[in-house]
């Protein structure tokens, strides 16, 4: 007789256990060998769509939900997944498109003696799943976009170089067909301007010969803003003479102020030095555009430039230089905005003659020479830019190899060749040469400069770079190539940018004029012409 | 509410069992259809009638039911098994209820043969 106590004690644990293996959230379910079902929990039965009773007594591959990838065997009650080992883990996808329904499915054999059967649970992976696929679709969206904004900018990047590029290209060739013009204007206004002739006739030749100077340097400027952009203006550092050049300015514009009666002054500070290296060249550019602004912005009054040193090191100086002025000033609603490209003065009566680019090539000029400009103005009052620029200090040694040589009275019976193929230019060239009392041959070629030079002894050769048959570059290179290395050449050319002066000197030129020439750079270019002779070895013949 | 008394007087293969599961009573058309005897079958449990596969499922079943009260499978007809003397399975229609004893429950069903 069973303890009946012992029986309900039994039924109690029982029905706990089938009331707790009820409430899990993996599906259960229990099997014999063969894969007979003969017990399941709450959550098979929602697994599978059946009631519990409806499940016992049928094999399990029978009842359980179609799945992707399935293994037709397996349908074979003598082929079921489990019989791959006695215990195991396998994933189902339920479905083929998203979302996603994924199984992790586990078994194991339950190894009673008497009655050995399988366990199998069936746990639910499809939110992790989905999860996981959603990051996955965002990455791959991400990645997508993030490949087509690089297709984007790489795009746009190409077709800001390749514009930038022809930019360049136009901006050069312009410079080139409009200097070439320009020369003969400037060149015979110059010239013309040395010759007796009554008043009305030279103030005619000083507009015509103004213009074109105004024309030219609006071409420089444009190109020096474009070279300044595309990163292309680089810094040319030799050793110069700070109290010269800052003489030579002020003298420049000492005829214009006296015009309007405005009284221009230099206040140099004593200890300011007076060899330094630097860029020189960059360094007139600013103060030219500084003082040329103050004279024609200041109606009445003074202008002054007042230049002081701050010593850094020994070898290094801060300069500062404040071009100050009485003029008209700058509504401070302008100031923002002065060193933008193309901002003329907000008064229009004095924006004749004016592009608007002096104050933006400054303030690219003192960025790329480490320096800062700023300005302080009131309307009615005037303004003062101010400047700093910081330079290196010349050694003794390198102040003397750079003094200049005292200018001296040309040798009449120089043997001078001039290559251009424009005829005005070589008519401009030769009237120049005819004030200093020389003369000179005139070719229209680098070949037809080459067989005069192989046939007749020429000290010095003007030499355009552009001509037909062969230019200028290949001329020079070809007659250092074959030793005529006491021949001096002097670059001629429209294009203004440094990489020609590189390219000429890289082919051996000894010097280098910007067309329009000036009478005054022509006698300066002599001038090293004569340094260079007085200095030069004298080669047995 | 179909109650035990209702179950017996209708023309079905009859069966009853006490709090325990164990059979107390059959009727004259269960032994014809199905071959036991009630001296076959008298303090067995209800789980000798069914096929082997449900037979643990019916121990836990039970269990759970004398604890908590509650059952998917009563006073409804379900078709089953039923396992006859000679171990011969005929589908039959099963409608199964319970009622209060005291502190426990007792049961009984007909199975009417579908087949």
């Amino acid at each position: 007789m069973p303890d009946l106590e012992l029986v309900a004690q039994l039924r109690t644990t029982l029905g706990r256990l089938e009331a707790a293996l009820g409430a899990v959230e993996e599906a259960l379910a229990f099997t014999d060998l063969d894969g007979i079902v003969e017990w399941t929990n709450t959550s098979f039965d929602r697994f599978v769509g059946l009631s519990r009773l409806q499940c016992l007594g049928r094999t399990l591959s029978g009842i359980l939900p179609d799945r992707q990838g399935r293994d037709p065997a397996e349908l074979r009650p003598d082929q079921p997944f489990w019989r791959q080992a006695s215990q195991g883990t396998t994933t189902w996808e339920l479905t083929s498109t998203p979302p996603r329904r994924v199984i992790e499915v586990s078994w194991a054999t339950v190894n009673v003696p008497s009655k050995p059967s399988l366990v199998f649970t069936f746990r639910d992976q499809s939110a992790i799943v989905q999860a996981q696929d959603k990051l996955i679709d965002a990455r791959d969206q991400l990645e997508q976009q993030v490949a087509q904004r690089t297709h984007e900018l790489r795009q746009a990047r190409d077709e800001a170089l390749a514009a930038s590029q022809s930019k360049t290209r136009f901006l050069a060739t312009m410079s080139h067909e409009i200097r070439t013009p320009l020369n003969a204007v400037i060149g015979m206004s110059d010239l013309l301007l040395a010759s007796p002739m009554d008043g009305r006739f030279k103030e005619m030749i000083q507009t015509i010969h103004e213009s074109g100077d105004y024309l030219l340097n609006l071409v420089n400027d444009i190109l020096d803003i474009s070279q300044i952009e595309t990163g292309r203006l680089a810094l040319n550092p030799r050793t110069f003479d700070l109290h010269s050049l800052l003489d030579d300015v002020l003298n420049l514009f000492q005829h214009q102020a006296s015009i309007r009666q405005l009284d221009l002054q230099l206040c140099l500070s004593p200890d300011s030095p007076r060899w330094l290296i630097g860029d020189d060249l960059k360094l007139r550019q600013i103060l030219f555009n500084l003082l040329g602004n103050a004279c024609k912005y200041t109606n009445q009054g003074e202008i002054r430039l007042v230049v002081e040193a701050t010593r850094l090191s020994s070898e290094r100086v801060d300069l500062m230089l404040r071009v100050s002025d009485t003029g008209i000033g700058i509504a401070a609603a302008a100031l923002p905005f002065i060193f933008e490209e193309f901002v003329g003065h907000a008064n229009p009566e004095q924006t004749n003659q004016s592009a608007g680019l002096g104050l933006a090539i400054c303030a690219r000029l003192c960025q790329l020479m480490a320096g800062e400009i700023s300005v302080d103005s009131s309307l009615g009052r005037g303004s003062c830019f101010s400047v700093r620029l910081p330079f290196a200090v010349a050694s003794k040694s390198q102040k003397r190899s750079t003094e200049p040589s005292p200018s001296s009275s040309f040798d009449s019976g120089l043997k001078i060749l001039v290559a251009d193929d424009n005829r005005v230019n070589q008519r401009v060239l030769e009237l120049m040469l005819a004030r200093l009392t020389l003369s000179a041959q005139l070719v229209g070629d680098g070949y037809t400069a080459l067989q005069s030079i192989r046939s007749e002894p020429i000290d010095l050769v003007f030499m355009d770079v552009e001509m037909p048959h062969l230019d200028g570059i290949s001329a020079a290179r070809q007659l250092r190539r074959e030793g005529y290395s006491d021949v001096y050449i002097i670059a001629l050319t429209a294009y203004s940018f440094s990489s020609h002066r590189q390219e000429c000197e890289a082919a051996g030129m000894n010097d280098f004029l910007s067309k329009p020439l000036r009478f005054v750079d022509l006698c300066a270019a002599l001038d090293r012409f004569q340094a260079w002779r007085r200095t030069k070895p004298i080669l047995p013949s | 509410m179909v109650t035990i008394e209702e179950l017996r007087r209708r023309s079905l293969p009859f069966v009853a069992a006490d709090r325990d599961g164990c059979i107390v009573e059959i009727n004259d058309l269960f032994e014809s259809t199905y071959g036991w005897t009630l001296q076959d079958l008298l303090g067995q449990s209800l789980s000798m009638i069914l096929p082997d596969s449900f037979r643990d499922a019916h121990h836990l079943g039970f269990s759970r039911f004398q604890i908590v009260g509650e059952s998917q499978i009563l006073n409804h007809p379900l078709e089953l098994m039923t396992i006859c003397k000679d171990q011969q399975a005929i589908n039959s229609e099963h409608f199964i209820v319970a009622e209060r004893r005291g502190d426990g429950w007792v049961f009984a069903a007909t199975l009417r043969p579908l087949s």
